[in-house]
Order: C-alpha cells, then sequence, then structure tokens
C-alpha cells in the first residue's frame, strides 16, 4: 500500500483496494499473516521470515513493480545495470 | 479513583479525570483548533467517539482488522543506534543493520536513511558517502526506502552559516535585513535540497523526505516547496514525503509567497494545497502538543486540524506521532497508552492515510 500512496498518490482505501485486487485477495485479507505469508511466497514478494534462496531485497522489488505496475527506482537502475 | 478515568498532560504526566473532566477538554481543545484554523470543530458525534477511545480501560488501543495504516518515519532506524539525544537506545548497529531490523524484526511499512545531523546542509560534503551507502542498502530492503532529513534553514545561519543571523537583525529592529537574510539562506537551502534530491535519484533512489520543514519559518517552507517542484519537474519519477514543522508556518519572515499564497500563519489544511501543487506526493501533519493541556485537550485539537486537511487533501496525509506532536506527550519515551490512543483516533476520527 505503501508503494502506491508514493507512487500514485493514493489514498489508502484507494491503495489497499488496488494491492488487494493485484494480489487476488480480498482487502481485510491483506494484514491476515496466515494468508499473506503462503501468498508473498509464491509470489516472490519477500517474506518476514529469511528463507535460503527465497527472494528479497532487490529480487522480491523486481517483483513487485511488475505485479504493481509501478516504477520503482531502485529496480529500474538495477534493471538497467542487466543490459 | 473510583469513576475516574486514567489520561496523561502534554508532558506525560498520569492524570485521574471524570468523564466530564475529560469531554470538557475535549470540547476545549477541538474549539481551540477551530478558531485559529478557522474550520469546523469535532462534531458532538466525533467527540463522544474520541471520549470512548480516550476512557477505553485498556492499557493499549487499536483499529479493527481492515483498518490498519501506513507508517512512514523520520529517521525512525536511526533511534537503534544513537544516543539520548536523538531518542536512541544506543546499540551497537550500523546504519545498513538498523534498517533491516526495522523492516524485517519490527515490520515496518517503509524504512528510510539520513545522516545523522538529519539536516541536508551537512549532507552535501559527504553526498558520495551517503549515496554508496544508501544503494548498497537498497539492495537488501523490501518495503520503499527514503533518504530523509530536515531542511533546517536554521543552519544557513552565521555562525554556522554565511547569511545574517535574523535573530540578531530582528531584535535591532532591522526588519528589511532580517527578511533579506531569509530570502538568501531559502536560495542556499534550496539549491542543497535539489543537488542532495538529484545525486540520490542517480543511485535509484525510492523516495525523499523532507521532513520538518518550516522549522525556521515561512522562508524554510517556501524553499521546501520550491526544491520540491524542481525535483518533481527535473526528474522522471521521485516520490517525496514533504512534512510540516507546526501546526502553522511561522511567520518569521512574513511575506514570502508560493503560488501567490503568503506562507506565514497557514494552518495544515491550506498547508497540504500547496504541498500538493509543488508535486509532493504525501503530506505531513504536524501539531505541536501543549504540555499544560491534557492528551484529551491536545488530541481533540490535533483531530480538529487532521480532519479538514484530509477532507481537503487530494493526496495521501500522514501525520506525526513522535514526541511532543499530535497529541503524544513531549517525553522522549512517548506511552504506549497515549500513543495507541492517538494513533486510534487518528484512523478512526481523522480519516487519515497514514502516520
Amino acid at each position: 500500500m505503501a508503494w502506491m500512496q508514493i507512487s500514485r498518490r493514493m489514498k489508502l482505501d484507494e491503495a489497499k483496494k488496488y494491492v488487494a485486487k493485484k494480489l487476488g485477495v480480498d482487502v481485510l485479507d491483506l494484514t491476515n499473516e496466515e494468508v499473506m505469508r503462503r501468498l508473498r511466497e509464491d509470489l516472490g514478494i519477500g517474506i518476514i521470515t529469511s528463507a535460503a534462496g527465497s527472494p528479497k531485497g532487490i529480487r522480491a522489488k523486481i517483483k513487485i513493480a511488475e505485479l504493481l505496475e509501478i516504477p520503482i527506482n531502485s529496480v529500474t537502475l538495477f534493471n538497467s545495470q542487466l543490459k | 479513583m473510583k469513576d475516574k478515568i486514567l489520561t496523561r498532560m502534554g508532558d506525560g504526566e498520569r492524570v485521574w479525570l471524570s468523564a466530564a473532566e475529560i469531554k470538557e477538554d475535549i470540547a476545549a481543545g477541538a474549539e481551540d483548533a477551530a478558531r485559529r484554523a478557522k474550520v469546523p470543530p469535532l462534531s458532538a458525534e466525533e467527540q463522544e467517539q474520541l471520549f470512548d477511545i480516550i476512557a477505553d480501560p485498556s492499557r493499549a488501543v487499536s483499529v479493527s482488522p481492515g483498518e490498519e495504516l501506513i507508517v512512514t518515519d523520520d529517521g525512525g532506524t536511526m533511534s537503534f543506534y544513537t544516543c539520548q539525544d536523538g531518542g536512541g537506545v544506543g546499540v551497537p548497529l550500523s546504519r545498513m543493520q538498523a534498517i533491516l531490523v526495522y523492516e524485517r524484526a519490527c515490520g515496518a511499512d517503509t524504512t528510510s536513511m539520513g545522516h545523522s545531523d538529519y539536516s541536508f546542509k551537512p549532507v552535501k560534503p559527504i553526498i558520495n558517502f551517503e549515496m554508496n551507502e544508501y544503494y548498497t542498502t537498497s539492495m537488501m530492503t523490501t518495503v520503499p526506502f527514503f533518504y530523509g532529513a530536515q531542511p533546517n534553514m536554521g543552519l544557513y545561519y552565521q555562525p554556522d552559516g554565511p547569511c545574517p543571523n535574523p535573530a540578531d537583525l530582528m531584535p535591532a529592529g532591522k526588519i528589511k535585513e532580517a527578511r533579506e537574510a531569509q530570502e538568501r539562506a531559502a536560495e542556499y537551502l534550496k539549491k542543497d535540497l535539489v543537488f542532495v534530491g538529484k545525486k540520490m535519484a542517480s543511485v535509484g533512489c525510492e523516495g525523499l523526505n523532507f521532513d520538518t520543514s518550516g522549522s525556521a519559518g515561512d522562508a524554510d517552507f517556501l524553499a521546501a516547496l520550491e526544491a520540491v517542484r524542481e525535483l518533481k519537474q527535473g526528474l522522471d519519477h521521485m516520490p517525496i514525503i514533504m512534512g510540516s514543522a507546526n501546526e502553522f508556518v511561522l511567520g518569521m519572515h512574513g511575506a514570502v509567497t508560493f503560488d501567490g499564497q503568503r506562507l506565514a500563519g497557514m494552518y495544515p489544511h491550506r498547508q497540504v494545497k500547496v504541498v500538493e501543487a509543488a508535486g509532493a506526493d504525501v503530506f505531513g501533519v504536524a501539531v505541536g502538543t501543549n504540555t499544560n493541556e491534557t492528551v484529551p485537550w491536545n488530541l481533540a485539537r490535533t483531530l480538529t486540524y487532521v480532519k479538514e486537511t484530509v477532507k481537503t487533501a487530494n493526496i495521501p496525509v500522514h501525520v506525526n506521532v513522535g514526541m511532543g506532536v499530535g497529541g503524544v506527550p513531549m517525553m522522549e519515551s512517548p506511552p504506549l497508552d497515549t500513543v495507541s490512543r492517538v494513533s486510534k483516533a487518528l484512523a478512526k476520527i481523522g480519516k487519515i492515510d497514514g502516520l
């Protein structure tokens, strides 16, 4: 939701609805650890605990930028260096 | 203490008040803000809702599932490794370690990094160090990662800076000279804000936070607004949070304008419109806590300003709830009972987008 607030100036309710739609869950589940743990792992957008080999940091942000269809400057720079 | 409710004064002292006393303070705080900012006071229903939040017997209170807020911070990660002066707990962590602990162990929504002086001016001579550390850390973080500091125009005045000090000039009756000094300092400040912003953008900075804008008055606020506009126009994509220093812009200069609007004396519901026009993405409201009044009084006052600001804003509004702002008592360890009540009230009644 924070990414949507800062990238598209979305107010909180709009940001929650946008992210929930992109993730395919209800707004209420955005803060449901039981749902989000598995979903975050499946989508590769970073999980709270540290699991060896699972995406975190810039790798997770690449997925977040794709999923939410927003520019993230660190990702844009990183991707430009891969070319 | 039967039939009394435990709350606090603005300096953190615990006080037992009757329901009638709390309701009276809520009404008085709301009225104070309404009178000053010329905005509607809290309705009777909102005042009752606020009373219920304050009178809740639980130590900590919270919102219902689905009503959670986003939290941004102003150098919050510095609290891990700095000392008492910065509200820090002195754990020997590097900046990167503190940022990652905050993100992963505290489950932060966003995180940030800044110079230990938390001002932009001292960043300039060490900009390459800051860029390097930001870049390295940004490879590790997952949540939005800001580079932040205060514009802090006071650093451009003698003896710390190049401009004559208005605090010396004004008591001597040199009003014109004091204004010229502020205008010159604002130019220096704007230049530095843009310089640091562009440099950070070159290493993939995900967002800037111009925190406590206007701390040295209206010319300070103007410099931040102009820097936001210049950065927004000059860069493809740079999210910016601009937070204010006080519920009204201090008229140290008194005559500076942005888009034709005089900044001095501007309250939050009008501040947000110039911040929005400058191009910032999030506005941070700051309302000072009066230590001589109770938390119910201070919180009602904050809510009155905030409610109108959120109603007026087209961008997300995050409210400052640190030490001595937003109704939180002025003390180095803000009590959980108060912080949670302030947060809940701002979410439920203020309808804010974040803290």
